[in-house]
């Protein structure tokens, strides 16, 4: 082929270069897994001889796309072309770039190779260019050359000189790690259901491997046959399958560490497979801080960044660090990204007469299940249901929780805004979230008020960030909501944050750009009474 | 008032034929319980009632929208009352789109699309919301040129 290797008077270009050889065979591995079930079929339904065809088959495959995929970087563009019938050419500008990963699992060590995964705003596969299949030093050569063509560092002029210190700093020192207690910790209190779940599943297979036939048939039977042993056999299960997955949980986030380069965040992680994220800090549009019900117990919270393109994916991804003690998280994330300009302070909770509602739609509803199920419970007395009456208290529960849940959320609401950032932070059920978003960087600000919520001159607010996530803030004064409305989003806030005017004031104060922005007044109608677009208010 | 009439026949349209085919199946059905019978086309009448005669002239007096060079501002909605503001920065493309029933009234819908999802205002004068969609476009740095 004419260009096998990458020009050297140029550092920021890289010329048509295929993947490493490697993917001859971890591509045909793959396209074996996925061959699988065919495979099986094969075996049962047809002669043998028909999976020598069908290998050969893989194999040319697997040697046709490696020829046939190359990818290039040119002015900051990096294209990659691949298919082996219908020609699929990608092409990525630099600039768009949100984040970089580049991961290996076992088999991709083995080989000494990385995958390469750039990631640009937009959801789904098609936000994403992967190059599967790099040696170490290819991979450091493509990030390098995106790397070099990316204005990451020309935002620094206008930034305070501090700040500047702050970013030029070298970045070899990592910002945090985390250690082995910390690992623990995590490990433990972040175990989600799912991964116990495949915890169980592994646990079940592997036993069902290694007992004898007649063990699993004896488990089998006092488990199903509701034996002496079961309640022990469960309770070994669950443990085993639990610890199964604090063990995988471990290996995926071990060796943690946080790294600041430039312009850009580095995130290293995993022990088996191993991954490093890197997220331009531009691109960095809030960061969220996540207090599970466990961790925050034993005052221990973590910490997310919202980035484009990063949304419905593996949470492990948006990790900025997995846990930090809760009064030292603000500190990591002013070190991290000193950009955000983030000044921590008390937040405005929600408004006294307010807290009331947030419990009204919850027991509302378990008032609702509460009356069935005391119907249900009733009802089958009268069939001659042997239930003791006490139990009927039970039937109270579904009030009780969700009063003390709306309770809870109305206790860890609360906002914050200053001249660089919007804070909000919300409750589920037993998760707090706090985000703190660039205030100029909210996308869409949503203010929407119920007739109740009319009546009390209350508000509810919504910001919808470019990570396709967002944050919601209910049941505030409608003074604070249009407060907010007008000066979340904008990129040069024409009024100070602490201007303690009402919505209509401010409107005023601003209103050669708006017109007509008064909640109360008759806007112009539409069909016809369109505002001008420069005029003044009506 | 092409766009109250519009917003009712949309109604009637959506929940009507609803009412009318799940008035049809209980006729039929004789094996429910009686509250079944009578209560869901009775609820399901309330809802085409409430949303073909009550809302639409609601909807359309509490509807406005304002453009500046700074920002997209919007109001829509009738027992909830929603405004939302999109920095004029933050827009990425329009889509001006007519259902069949919206090209007899000679009505559109423009969306207005973030990084972060859409606005959508309706109904919209169909050349009310071309002319809307040139602007918008022009202020928000949108060229035409592909």
């Amino acid at each position: 082929m004419t260009s096998e290797e990458s020009t050297t008077d140029t550092v920021a270009a890289i010329n048509g270069k295929r993947l490493h050889p490697a993917y001859l065979i971890i591509g045909a591995g793959r396209t074996l897994r996925a061959m699988i079930p065919l495979i099986l079929l094969s075996i049962v339904q047809f002669p043998p001889w028909l999976l020598i065809p069908l290998g050969a088959l893989v194999v040319v495959g697997a040697v046709l796309s490696w020829w046939r995929t190359k990818y290039s970087i040119h002015d900051g563009v990096l294209r990659v072309s691949s298919g082996i019938l219908s020609r699929k050419v990608r092409t990525v500008h630099a600039r768009r770039i949100t984040a970089v990963e580049t991961e290996r699992g076992i088999v991709q060590r083995i080989f000494g190779v990385w995958g390469l995964k750039i990631q640009t705003p937009g959801d789904g596969d098609s936000a994403a260019v992967s190059l599967p299949c790099l040696s170490a030093a290819e991979a450091e050569t493509v990030r390098n050359t995106l790397r070099s063509n990316t204005p990451a560092h020309t935002s620094t002029a206008d930034l305070n000189p501090e700040l500047a210190a702050a970013k030029s700093q070298p970045a070899t020192e990592p910002l945090a790690a985390l250690g082995t207690k910390e690992l623990l910790i995590t490990a433990v209190t972040g175990t989600s259901v799912p991964l116990i779940v495949a915890g169980l599943f592994t646990v079940w297979n592997r036993s069902r491997e290694l007992l004898p036939g007649n063990w699993q048939d004896y488990l089998e039977h006092e488990l199903f046959g509701r034996g002496r042993g079961t309640v022990i056999i469960l309770v070994v299960i669950v443990l085993l399958s639990a610890a199964v997955g604090v063990l995988l949980t471990a290996l995926r986030i071990a060796n943690f560490t946080l790294q600041r380069e430039e312009g850009r965040l580095r995130i290293s992680r995993g022990l088996v497979s191993q991954r490093t994220g890197s997220i331009a800090v531009d691109r960095v549009q809030a960061v969220r801080l996540v207090d599970g019900f466990a961790r925050r117990m034993i005052g221990y919270t973590s910490i997310e960044v919202e980035v484009a393109g990063l949304t419905g994916k593996d949470e492990n991804q948006r990790t900025l660090f997995p846990l930090v003690k809760q009064s030292l998280a603000a500190d990591l994330i002013n070190r991290a990204i000193p950009e955000l300009e983030w000044q921590p302070q008390p937040l405005l909770p929600i408004p006294r007469r307010a807290k009331r509602r947030y419990l009204t739609v919850p027991t509302l509803l378990g008032l609702s299940i509460s009356l069935l199920l005391l119907w249900a419970s009733i009802t089958w007395w009268g069939f001659g249901w042997s239930l003791p009456g006490w139990l009927l208290t039970l039937d109270l529960l579904p009030i009780a929780l969700p009063a003390a849940v709306g309770w809870a959320r109305a206790r860890d609401a609360g906002w914050a805004l200053d001249e660089h950032t919007l804070v909000v932070r919300s409750r589920n059920i037993l998760s707090r979230y706090t985000l703190v978003a660039r205030r100029n960087r909210v996308q869409i600000t949503t203010m929407s008020t119920n007739p109740f919520q009319r009546r009390a001159d209350l508000a509810s607010l919504k910001f919808d960030l470019s990570s396709g996530r967002s944050a919601e803030l209910r049941h505030i004064e409608d003074d604070d909501a249009g407060r907010l409305l007008r000066l979340v989003g904008r990129r040069h806030p024409d009024v100070p944050a602490e201007h303690p005017g009402r919505v209509g004031a401010q409107c005023s104060a601003q209103v050669g750009a708006q017109c007509s922005a008064h909640p109360g007044a008759q806007g112009p109608a539409h069909g016809g009474a369109q505002c001008p677009a420069h005029g003044g208010a009506q | 008032m092409r766009a109250v009439t519009y917003l009712r026949l949309q109604a009637l349209i959506g929940w009507g034929l609803l009412t009318v085919a799940v008035s049809v199946a209980m006729a039929f059905w004789t094996g429910l319980p009686g509250a079944f019978r009578w209560g869901l086309p009775l609820i399901l009448s309330a809802i085409t009632i409430g949303t073909a005669l009550v809302e639409p002239p609601i909807r359309y007096r509490l509807f406005w929208y304002a453009i500046s060079p700074a920002e997209v501002d919007l109001r829509n909605g009738w027992l909830i009352l929603r405004r939302t503001v999109v920095p004029m920065n933050r827009v990425q493309h329009l889509t001006v789109s007519q259902g069949p029933l919206a090209v007899r009234f000679k009505l559109a819908k423009i969306s207005i699309h973030t990084a972060a999802g859409e606005i959508t205002l309706e109904p919209l004068d169909h050349a009310e919301a071309e002319e809307l969609r040139i602007r918008i476009a022009a202020l928000a740095g949108l060229s035409d040129d592909v």
